[in-house]
């Protein structure tokens, strides 16, 4: 694997595990829960990393269709939401798109990491690799979220060993 | 720029840049007070107190951890109470937080391209 992708790849493969492991035991009806006022739920989070990375997967070069996205797509925000997938289906969806972003990454040339792309995120660095970067944090930032409301909803923290 | 420059612009960004998310965290940090940060908002939760030294307690490691690869902190360190709940001692881990901050970026910086190329097969509890 090129150094430039080897440490957003350890993350990603981590976080892999990490997300898991902050739903673990999060069944539908508490995945629905939002402890706090105007907070999103575990559900909405989950379904926005498994969104996160399939537009990572694209980037990476390996695009997937998203089988949630039926649910997601054209709201705006939880509020408008009415359907919700299953933390079965939302499981499922986090596997395949996971393995395929982690093979995409590993696949990268230096050429194609350095690719700009049409993309407009706040950073400085537009190319695959900086696409890359900027999601491998957002990544982090709602596992963050994730391991929090897992607080809540199952009385427990975050398992950091990974099955 | 290499990976290391883009993760360590990242982190800049969260920690007083202009963050994608919102506030940085040093904005966030700024705005709690010593007796909101000693509040429990729920059972089994950790303060916001904690949470400062918990950063602290990681940024710190993997700086200690480039001249000891074995460096692991103790238990206690993990999420720890303060010494003391006072309006100073706030003060004092805020801007502690602040500067190992100052002091990772630093190191960063100056070792990164040669840290960059070696093994990640320290991964710690955090």
């Amino acid at each position: 694997m090129i150094p430039s992708i080897a440490p957003l790849h350890a993350i990603i493969v981590l976080n892999t595990g990490l997300v898991r492991n902050a739903v673990d035991g999060v069944d539908d009806a508490k995945a629905l829960v939002r402890p706090l006022d105007g907070a999103n739920s575990a559900a909405f989070l989950f379904a926005h990393v498994i969104g996160a990375r399939h537009l990572m997967a694209s980037v990476a070069g390996a695009p997937l269709p998203n089988p949630i996205d039926r649910y997601i797509t054209a709201r705006q925000s939880i509020d408008e939401i009415t359907e919700w997938p299953t933390m079965a289906e939302m499981h499922a969806a986090w596997s395949a798109v996971s393995s395929a972003l982690e093979n995409a990454m590993s696949a990268l040339t230096v050429k194609v990491a350095a690719t700009p792309t049409a993309y407009k995120f706040p950073i400085p660095d537009n190319s695959v690799g900086g696409i890359l970067t900027f999601f491998t944090q957002h990544d982090s930032y709602h596992l963050g979220q994730l391991s929090m409301l897992r607080k809540s909803l199952v009385g427990a923290a975050m398992s950091y060993v990974i099955a | 720029m290499t990976a290391g420059e883009r993760i360590a612009a990242e982190l800049r960004r969260a920690w007083n840049g202009a963050p994608w998310h919102g506030p940085s965290a040093a904005e966030v940090i700024g705005r709690v007070d010593a007796r909101q940060a000693a509040t429990r908002r729920a059972r089994g939760s950790h303060t916001p107190w904690q949470l400062v030294l918990h950063l602290t307690t990681w940024v710190e490691t993997p700086l200690r951890r480039l001249d000891d690869p074995a460096y692991d902190p103790a238990e206690g360190d993990n999420f720890p109470d303060p010494s003391s709940t006072t309006v100073e001692q706030w003060q004092h881990d805020v801007v502690q937080l602040g500067a190992t901050r100052r002091v990772g970026d630093g190191r960063g910086n100056r070792q990164r391209a040669e840290v960059a190329h070696r093994p990640l097969d320290v991964v710690g509890c955090t």
